[in-house]
């Protein structure tokens, strides 16, 4: 039975210029232990899909699906309260930015042993123990000092640390890290990386990993999922994304970064063109009808435009939403009544 | 001074009082940039990468004379920049650009379009006819890929790939030779950073523009640049063209840093060795003694603590300041 289970995940936040569907008919399945990378462009839904599973979507976001199971507990029918009490201690978050997710009035060390105290009902003692126990498992340098002080007193890398160290806790299955590293240093992202590969592996929890670099991605995960326009678009492991990809946009996201191979450059010094993707990402108060990557697809065909494709697999791993590769593809609609 | 070379930077220094107590007489310096010497040439892209706090911003606004440096000079063709007045330094404004990493806040959200790219042309008095100038903002909207009725409206209409393109418009006006880019893309995504890079490149191939690309992107900026120098804590550590340094780096710093980049190709990331650095970078308000790596390197050795290692030419127009890379390297080339 894998670990979490979401079927048809829909999200819609409800705003004055409209409906925003943030999340449209996401299916995604985890097994324990098993790591898989998000990536997509900001406003794909990558987030939104993950805090909707948490429920930590605003009240003005509806959220519905078909089934999301974790751990085999059926979310979608229990209330709110009991999902705070279940997922705060199975599910650990680790947010981008941890100077606005950890809270500047308090210690580091009444923030690290409020879940605790919360969650597994620790004395303070107990409580004050495992919180320098994690410290020293994110690698801390002097915990004990570093519990008393307030998190402007640590740098981007340490506090990032201490998020990790909070996410941890409670012996969590899954861990969920949005976008963590965005906002370090490369040597500072190396040293959480290694971190993070280190505790899984310490710990057997599953990660789900969202980020916009699939360098970060490859680093700690084994499959991916591509986003776009609130929807996947290709999910596989990493090497049939990198070398067998199938959608067109995920063609456009390999090759608009630099290959990092010296023949970018030639000799004299003239600088090869990125291939770019035109135009922007598709506005989700009203997204195409058919395919979200249609208007900038530059293989888009008239069926494109018109229906989404519907999701076709190459192996037991590797799948796509594109007409391009799905089989029985209808005619489009004009030429359909024709017949 | 070399005709090839457009702007040359000479030991140049840039400290910041930072003294908390207004009277107190000891005071405390925060050395953003510390005896930088660099040549931009001309057509040419520099690219300067280092970390958060390196100074690789505070070095960019310093040549373009945003700040008065604290010492050193600035070199633009055969005049010296560092002294000059601001009444002064008015026709070399046109000359040098800017465009910067926040779209967001760079663009007043007050103004439309056309008079944000035309204010640089008002304080130069380029024109004398409004419909002169209004020509000239239309051919640039143009040129960097909006459409002519874009012109009347507010930056908040735009997304932010089309708000970097007007903020390079703005640079555009006053035909410059030289643009300060400073993080131009990393507030993009990734599809949309790829159309900014390639307006960039083609604009110098058309205009002969000299770049400094500040970035923290590495393999942007092995993609864009001609030169790389790589700042750590106010100091040059090393400079070479792009292909010495990515295929020939020297530096214990540089090397970790190249090898902190995640690879995405799934082989490559497989063979590649990661170089973990320990720990931070140092505060600049209070900096190690000698080399300002040393606290981090790998390799550290007893003189690295008492002397500052100066930038040593190793050939190639390669210059790297180690006391150990700078050795090693020269005797087995010389071989």
């Amino acid at each position: 039975m894998p670990l979490l289970i979401l079927d048809d995940l829909n999200a819609t936040f409800h705003i004055a210029a409209g409906d925003v569907q943030a999340v449209r008919g996401l299916s995604l399945q985890l097994e324990e232990g098993e790591s898989i990378g998000i990536v997509g462009e900001s406003g794909s839904g990558k987030s939104a899909a993950m805090l909707s599973v948490m429920g930590l979507l605003p009240a003005t976001c509806e959220v519905s699906a078909r089934s999301i199971v974790f751990n085999n507990i059926e979310l979608t029918r229990i209330g709110r309260r009991d999902l705070r009490k279940l997922l705060g201690k199975d599910i650990g978050m680790v947010f981008q930015d941890p100077m606005t997710s950890l809270n500047p009035l308090y210690t580091i060390g009444s923030q690290l042993t409020e879940s605790l105290r919360l969650h597994l009902r620790y004395t303070p003692r107990q409580a004050r123990e495992r919180a320098l126990e994690l410290l020293r498992m994110v690698e801390i340098p002097s915990p004990e000092t570093r519990l008393k002080q307030y998190p402007y007193e640590l740098s981007g890398g340490m506090r990032q640390r201490v998020m990790i160290a909070s996410a941890i806790s409670c012996n969590p299955k899954l861990i969920i890290a949005d976008e963590p590293t965005t906002a370090l240093d490369v040597t500072i992202q190396a040293q959480i990386l290694d971190l993070l590969m280190s505790l899984k592996q310490k710990l057997n929890v599953s990660i789900v990993l969202i980020s916009h670099d699939l360098g970060v991605i490859t680093s700690l995960c084994r499959r991916i999922l591509v986003m776009y326009g609130g929807m996947m678009v290709e999910t596989g492991t990493t090497r049939e994304v990198f070398y067998d990809a199938r959608h067109p946009y995920t063609w456009g996201l390999l090759r608009s970064r630099p290959s990092g191979s010296p023949q970018t450059q030639s000799a004299d010094g003239a600088r090869g063109r990125l291939v770019s993707l035109p135009g922007a990402p598709p506005d989700m108060l009203h997204p195409p009808p058919g395919c979200p990557f249609a208007p900038r697809c530059p293989h888009a065909m008239r069926i494109c435009n018109e229906y989404i494709p519907p999701i076709t697999d190459f192996s037991s791993t590797h799948a796509a939403a594109c007409h391009l590769v799905y089989a029985n593809a209808r005619l489009p609609k004009k030429e359909a009544s024709h017949g | 001074m070399d005709d090839a070379v457009l702007m040359r930077v000479e030991n140049l220094k840039m400290h910041f009082d930072v003294s908390k107590r207004l009277f107190s007489k000891k005071k405390t310096l925060l050395k953003a940039v510390d005896d930088v010497s660099l040549s931009l040439r001309r057509g040419r892209t520099f690219g300067l990468v280092g970390e958060s706090g390196c100074g690789k911003t505070t070095l960019g606004r310093t040549i373009v004379r945003l700040y008065k440096p604290t010492a050193g000079r600035i070199w633009y063709s055969d005049a010296d920049l560092s002294p000059l007045s601001d009444a002064a330094l008015m026709p070399y404004r046109s000359k040098m650009q800017m465009i910067f990493q926040d779209s967001f806040s760079s663009l007043n959200p007050r103004m439309m379009v056309g008079d944000i790219i035309a204010e640089p042309l008002r304080i130069q008095h380029r024109f004398a006819s409004a419909r002169e100038e209004r020509e000239l903002v239309e051919a640039l909207v143009e040129r960097i890929g909006l459409r002519k009725d874009h012109i009347s409206r507010y930056p908040h209409e735009f997304s932010g790939g089309q708000r970097q393109r007007i903020g390079i418009a703005r640079a555009l006006a006053n035909t410059p030779e030289f643009i300060v880019c400073d993080e131009p893309i990393s507030a993009l995504d990734v599809s949309i950073q790829a159309q900014v890079i390639n307006l960039l490149l083609d604009l110098q191939d058309q205009m002969g523009l000299t770049y400094l690309f500040v970035s923290h992107d590495l393999s942007m900026v092995r993609h864009i640049s001609h030169e790389v120098g790589v700042m750590y804590l106010g100091h040059m550590v090393e400079t070479a063209p792009v292909h010495e340094l990515y295929s020939h780096m020297l530096h214990p710093y540089t090397e970790a840093l190249m090898s902190a980049v995640p690879q995405a190709d799934p082989d490559m990331a497989e063979k590649s060795r990661r170089i973990i650095l320990q720990g931070d970078v140092p505060t600049p308000i209070d900096p190690p003694s000698g080399c300002p790596f040393r606290t981090r390197c790998p390799y550290p050795k007893p003189i690295c603590e008492q002397v500052m290692p100066a930038l040593q030419d190793v050939g190639h127009g390669h210059f790297v300041a180690c006391h150990q890379a700078a050795g090693s390297n020269s005797s087995a080339r010389s071989i």
